[in-house]
């Protein structure tokens, strides 16, 4: 028998824990957000245990410094993926801001999913909830600039990984047979992402592009569309009516007709219909090149 | 009757984790490599572009799917819709089989990302063994259990991590990926003898093999897939492909992942060592990477993280080998 066979099977406890005891103690001891020390103080309050009744190492080694390996590889994971998700934020905040923040999201919402691809999902719209006070109390824009760009990135990350038009095939509608009035649907696939921003396209491109920008930030509310064509991921600039025409017909509980969605745009610009049905004979043509959405004659 | 080697499951030779960074070069220069490994949850949920360049190479090329979030030793319920999309996954990409860890990455929907350790007594046995009989019948399919790296064990443990995979083996019929540098993180970290442990296991359950680089990081050795694998781990791999009579090979290296030519340079190390039978020097010089402890990260997830390679899209795949 060698020596670690003979420990094992000196280890034959009679009020050994359960396993899924264990595994909560393990989990509270790991994932406290102030750290190991922390966390074995609150598995404490579940269970008495110390972390020596628990843990096994060789003679000489510390089961804190061990277990601290699982400590900290939790959180320098998580920051790791958020980092991935978010590039041009970390750049902007600098790394030990956008880990603290990182840190409140993950202390709130902790990974629930099985990919890392969802752990992002909230953390634009937790930074703008927990900046709220903040961005109020401030007129200059800069403090609502991180919270657009975050805005930005979760739109581009979710795009990337989408469902979106590279393998169907649609024709691209003649914009004449629009002012005929034919009955069209507008169908926005799921890598086409709508964001409002307080600064125009142009000021977040520095950041996009893996640099920092020397200027402050341009501002005024601009409407900004992220799409996919070709598995290329892009941002780009919208008009007003543009934006509410899409924002219509991406709006789960309104009829697409095409129609509809170009009232709404009327309705929310204040322009006249006659005016964007113009310009939509124009730039749906190059909506629909560029993956942005899809008419389909809709079934009388 | 006479047991099948591999569970009657083929040894497909050498091949590699298919990483997103290497997409611009394998798809220009060519795949080299006999079949690829590829990250499961990576390409669940997912209908971007490396999906679709996954789907189009699995008409031309095994491929192998490798989950890191099965969490078969959570005592939470097994995850039906995970296992669907697993199972749909796998007849997506034509899969050889689908493999996970011998651990538990969380409890309830708290999902850790980690692969951590279980205790290895009676209950959990009994309880892992119910688990992976029902994903097999879920998946109609031998799971195939890979022994992580570990950095604790536990009290309540009564048998060795070898004893629990041969009792696990004997009662599910799984199949095992033998993480030979796993084994070796694990011997360095709980003083056991590696080879002890290679040479207990059942051999002719052993589907597949997998190499990487370790870190020592002062007394303990992490797990951390960034660094050429060192000599002590060929020599394990050179044993392991001894008892086992040959079973495929993978090369993960999922951290300051190296440009496609040099990953590949890597594999033919052990190509070279399977075909010659000796090992040449350079394996036997390799040391094992050491680094300051405050730098490093077991289980990396870089693999996972990196979305598309710039100019990724602009590839089209010609299907060359």
């Amino acid at each position: 028998m060698d020596i670690k066979t003979r420990t094992m099977a000196q280890n034959n406890h009679s009020d050994s824990p359960d396993l899924a005891s264990l595994q909560r103690w393990m989990m509270s001891a790991i994932t406290a957000p102030e750290g190991l020390p922390d966390g074995l103080a609150h598995a404490r309050k579940t269970r008495s245990w110390m972390i020596e009744d628990v843990i096994e190492v060789p003679p000489g080694i510390s089961p804190h410094s061990r277990l601290d390996i699982y400590a900290q590889g939790y959180w320098l994971r998580l920051f790791a993926c958020l980092k991935a998700d978010y590039p041009a934020l970390q750049r902007l905040l600098g790394e030990s801001l956008f880990e603290f923040f990182c840190r409140a999201y993950l202390s709130s919402h902790p990974p629930r999913g099985f990919s890392l691809y969802e752990l992002g999902d909230g953390f634009a719209q937790f930074l703008r909830r927990s900046q709220s006070a903040s961005v109020k109390a401030a007129d200059d824009g800069k403090l609502v600039f991180p919270l657009d760009l975050a805005q930005i990135e979760r739109a581009m990350a979710a795009s990337l990984r989408a469902t979106g038009f590279e393998s169907s095939d649609f024709e691209i509608v003649d914009p004449f047979d629009l002012l005929l009035g034919g009955n069209i649907e507008v169908v926005l696939p799921e890598t086409t992402r709508l964001v409002v921003t307080h600064h125009p396209l142009g000021a977040f491109q520095a950041l996009l592009r893996g640099s920092v920008p020397a200027e402050p930030p341009e501002t005024g509310i601009s409407y900004l569309c992220v799409k996919r064509a070709h598995y290329h991921v892009s941002c780009e600039q919208l008009t007003d009516w543009q934006f509410y025409f899409l924002l219509a017909a991406k709006a789960k509980t309104t009829n697409r007709c095409l129609l509809k969605c170009v009232t709404a745009a009327a309705r929310r610009t204040h322009r006249p219909l006659h005016d964007i049905l113009a310009q939509l004979a124009l730039w749906l043509p190059m909506a629909q090149a560029d993956s942005l959405l899809k008419l389909n004659p809709a079934n009388n | 009757m006479q047991k099948k080697s591999r569970l009657g499951l083929p040894n497909l030779g050498f091949g590699v984790g298919l990483r997103t960074q290497h997409l611009p070069e394998i798809l220009s220069g060519g795949l080299r490599v006999d079949w690829f490994e590829i990250i499961s949850e990576n390409f669940m949920d997912n209908s971007g572009y490396t999906n679709s360049v996954v789907e189009r190479l699995s008409t031309d090329i095994p491929i192998v799917m490798h989950g890191v979030s099965l969490s078969i030793g959570s005592a939470s319920p097994l995850n039906r819709d995970y296992l669907d999309k697993l199972k749909k996954l796998a007849g997506r990409v034509n899969a050889a089989w689908i493999s996970d860890h011998l651990c538990w990455t969380g409890l309830g929907s708290h999902n850790s990302h980690d692969l951590l350790p279980l205790p290895f007594n009676e209950a959990s046995l009994k309880h892992v063994t119910q688990r992976v009989r029902e994903v097999q019948e879920i998946l109609e399919r031998p799971l195939i259990i890979e022994n992580p790296s570990s950095y604790v064990q536990f009290r309540s443990s009564t048998m060795t991590e070898w004893e629990f995979i041969t009792e696990l083996v004997e009662a599910t019929q799984c199949g095992l990926l033998l993480d030979v540098n796993n084994v070796y993180v694990s011997a360095h970290n709980h003083r056991f003898d590696a080879e002890h442990y290679i040479r207990s296991i059942p051999h002719d359950h052993v589907v597949q093999i997998h190499l990487a680089g370790p870190t020592l990081c002062e007394e303990y050795m992490v797990d951390t897939h960034d660094a050429p694998v060192p000599a002590p781990v060929w020599e394990l791999y050179s044993l392991a492909q001894t008892l086992t009579g040959g079973v495929s090979t993978l090369l993960e290296w999922d951290a300051k992942i190296p440009n496609y030519p040099d990953l590949l340079a890597e594999l033919n190390k052990a190509r070279h060592l399977m075909l010659n039978g000796v090992m040449p020097d350079t394996l036997t010089s390799t040391p094992v990477a050491s680094v300051d402890k405050q730098t490093v990260l077991s289980t990396p997830i870089d693999f996972q993280l990196t979305n598309i390679p710039s100019n990724g899209y602009k590839n089209s795949y010609n299907g060359a080998k």
